[in-house]
């Protein structure tokens, strides 16, 4: 098992899969030549190794980018298409929440849409309002999407190579602060199935819920909690379409308190959606109101740190 | 009328088929407001047939066609869905057969290698089909992709990023403007500026014509040119093909805002008169000509028999299939 960063983790799933599959193509701007492959080098290297009619960069156009992306895969390709930054989803937006996500209903199962879309998102630096964005809740609304946040490079490997394989639209939405992080990944053909959240720490007192980045917060939450004798149990969504309610239930089950974490905006977010799924079906297992940490409903990020979750966990338990 | 390109079973067949195009819509137009269709408001393309067969016709098999919504029907009869498969969509019925997969009429049929949408967004199309094209190169498969679209959706963004990406990778496609003067109620001088529409290719680097589209043999042969130079691995073409809009912009368009003497000075083109005139000058006897015309009439009307005797779809049944579909997706 080797050490790598999760951008080399991405990268290194593109590659496995490429060579894997010669109907693999990657598709975007600047995903070549640009620096070292890609405004944040995920695709170094590929250009090189697979020539430019399988890394093809494109126009500044992303409505054609993921529009030609669904024709092609309708034809039995299977693209990878950059939209460099999650801001810049709002001008593919119909491609991907009606063409994309609709097209095997329309066609009763018969047309299918083998399409991964890659994106960095989240917030660099707090309080900046140009592309620091996480829109991914948007995106729950269109059955037929699967979406995945990977929050280690040993997910973003398996839930990479899972993603290429699914004969489904599968938007794949990288946070921009964890391409530097580090952690042992699977050598070989390691593929994690989509829709189902991990448990990153097994703790007895509350259950935290989080989603990319904040993964990372909640965790040194709960080291910094641990220290008190407070054990914090760290659900990993990694999959927000389909969301794993198994592991939710059975967590929430366990502990019987909840807190959601999540960078985006708190109305609408995808806190709101496991909120009201626990509420649903394991309301008499709760000792206490769910609590959101969430970015506040305001254009820029604010994003919450690993202090709002201690307090929101004190909080839980003065209650 | 040039035919020299086409044989005299070809043009019979055209023919044929406009005429049936013209028929099942006015079919359609009669079951709309007796109430008798369960479907999305029809909006026709009765007067604009030319366009479409013109377009799709003499492709091979193997040929990717993506058709603007208003034409369809022409589109699907070239592509030889049997009437009653797309009769039974406006009527809300089980198809049994190719149709059975297609929740709307304007979408994709894999097996008829028809390349549509999931939406109603204009333009949305036009990039599908531009992927197809991408596919097809990519997979050196030697498909060609025909796609069109009304002049109404060549304002939308998506057909200027489409048309741009299709020149720079030099895809294997013809796009085909359907201008049909019209769009809802403007009149479309008043939303392009540029006076002809095939002058936007000029913005792309590759050729745009204008042709009569109501002439069914020059929107052919213009087109089948243009595939010819994307086989031939030359890019794509624009052909704007200027015909006008007989119809409603849809069924519940009371249509008030264009003088009656302007549709009666275009009724006079008619395209399906116009190809008559040509048989006749060719030499086919009256007696054929209304043969033809009596066995389209009598095909439209086995259709709607047929389609009525068919079980209605129900909205349960779009849940369960539907249903069925996301369990697939998800789990």
């Amino acid at each position: 098992m080797a050490e790598l960063t999760f951008r080399e983790a991405l990268r290194q799933a593109l590659r496995e899969e490429m060579r894997r599959d010669p109907n693999v193509y990657l598709v975007g701007i600047a995903i070549g030549s640009y620096r070292r492959g890609g405004v944040f080098g995920v695709t170094e290297g590929l250009l090189e190794e697979f020539g430019e009619e399988r890394v093809i960069e494109t126009p500044i156009s992303e409505g054609a980018i993921i529009g030609s992306s669904i024709g092609a895969a309708m034809l039995g390709k299977r693209p990878v298409a950059e939209i460099m930054d999650a801001e810049f989803l709002v001008t593919c937006f119909h491609q991907l929440v009606y063409e994309a996500s609709q097209m095997r209903f329309f066609t009763s199962g018969e047309a299918k849409v083998p399409l991964v879309v890659r994106t960095a998102f989240g917030a660099t630096v707090n309080a900046m309002p140009i592309q620091q964005q996480s829109p991914e809740s948007w995106f729950l609304q269109s059955p037929g999407l699967k979406v995945v946040m990977p929050s280690t490079p040993a997910d973003a490997k398996g839930l990479l190579k899972a993603a290429i394989r699914d004969d489904n639209p599968v938007l794949f939405f990288e946070h921009k602060k964890l391409y530097d992080i580090r952690g042992p990944v699977p050598d070989g053909d390691f593929v994690i199935p989509l829709g189902r959240a991990e448990v990153k720490r097994e703790g007895r007192d509350v259950t935290v819920i989080a989603t990319a980045w904040m993964v990372h917060e909640v965790l040194e939450a709960a080291r910094r909690l641990g220290s008190r004798g407070i054990e914090l149990e760290v659900v990993d969504l990694r999959s927000i379409l389909p969301i794993d309610k198994k592991t939710i239930l059975e967590s929430v089950k366990k502990t019987r308190k909840v807190v959601i974490a999540h960078e985006a905006k708190k109305t609408g977010g995808v806190g709101a959606e496991v909120s009201a799924l626990i509420a649903e079906e394991a309301f008499e297992f709760l000792d206490a109101p769910i609590i959101r940490v969430a970015g506040p409903d305001l254009p820029m990020p604010f994003v919450p740190s690993s202090e709002d979750i201690v307090q929101a966990v004190e909080s839980l338990l003065r209650a | 009328m040039k035919t020299e390109h086409l044989s005299l079973s070809d043009l019979t067949n055209i023919y044929r088929i406009m005429l049936l195009s013209r028929k099942f819509e006015e079919k359609i137009v009669e079951l709309f407001h007796s109430g008798k269709t369960r479907c999305f408001t029809p909006h026709l393309g009765i007067g604009e047939e030319a366009v479409s067969v013109g377009a799709f016709y003499g492709l091979s098999k193997q040929d990717l066609i993506s058709p603007h919504y208003r034409g369809a029907t022409a589109a699907w009869l070239v592509r030889k869905l049997p009437a009653t498969e797309l009769m039974c969509i406006y009527l809300g019925k089980k198809s049994t057969g190719l149709a059975n997969t297609m929740a709307v009429q304007w979408t994709t049929n894999m097996t008829l290698n028809v390349i549509g949408m999931a939406s109603s967004i204009l333009g949305g199309g036009i990039e599908i089909a531009v992927g197809a094209a991408l596919g097809a190169k990519l997979g050196k498969t030697g498909q060609v992709v025909v796609n069109s679209f009304g002049d109404g959706t060549t304002n939308r963004g998506n057909f200027h990023e489409a048309l741009n990406l299709a020149a720079v990778f030099r895809l294997p496609i013809v796009f085909v403007c359907q201008n049909n003067q019209w769009a809802m109620n403007m009149r479309v001088a008043k939303a392009v500026t540029v006076g002809k529409i095939s002058k936007r290719a000029v913005a792309y680097g590759f050729p745009g014509i204008t042709v009569d589209g109501n002439d069914v043999l020059a929107v052919h042969q213009t087109v089948q040119e243009a595939v010819q130079r994307a086989r031939d691995g030359l890019g794509p073409t624009l052909v704007e093909a200027v015909t006008y809009r007989m119809s409603p912009h849809s069924e519940r368009d009371p249509d008030q805002y264009r003088a009656e003497a302007e549709r009666r000075k275009w009724r006079r083109k008619c395209p399906i008169l116009r190809l008559e005139a040509t048989l006749k000058a060719k030499g086919m006897p009256q007696e054929e000509l209304l043969n033809i015309q009596q066995n389209a009439a009598d095909e439209i009307a086995k259709a709607v028999d047929e389609a009525l005797s068919r079980p209605d779809l129900t909205p349960e049944d779009r849940l369960q299939q539907w249903s069925a579909i996301y369990r697939e997706i998800y789990i």
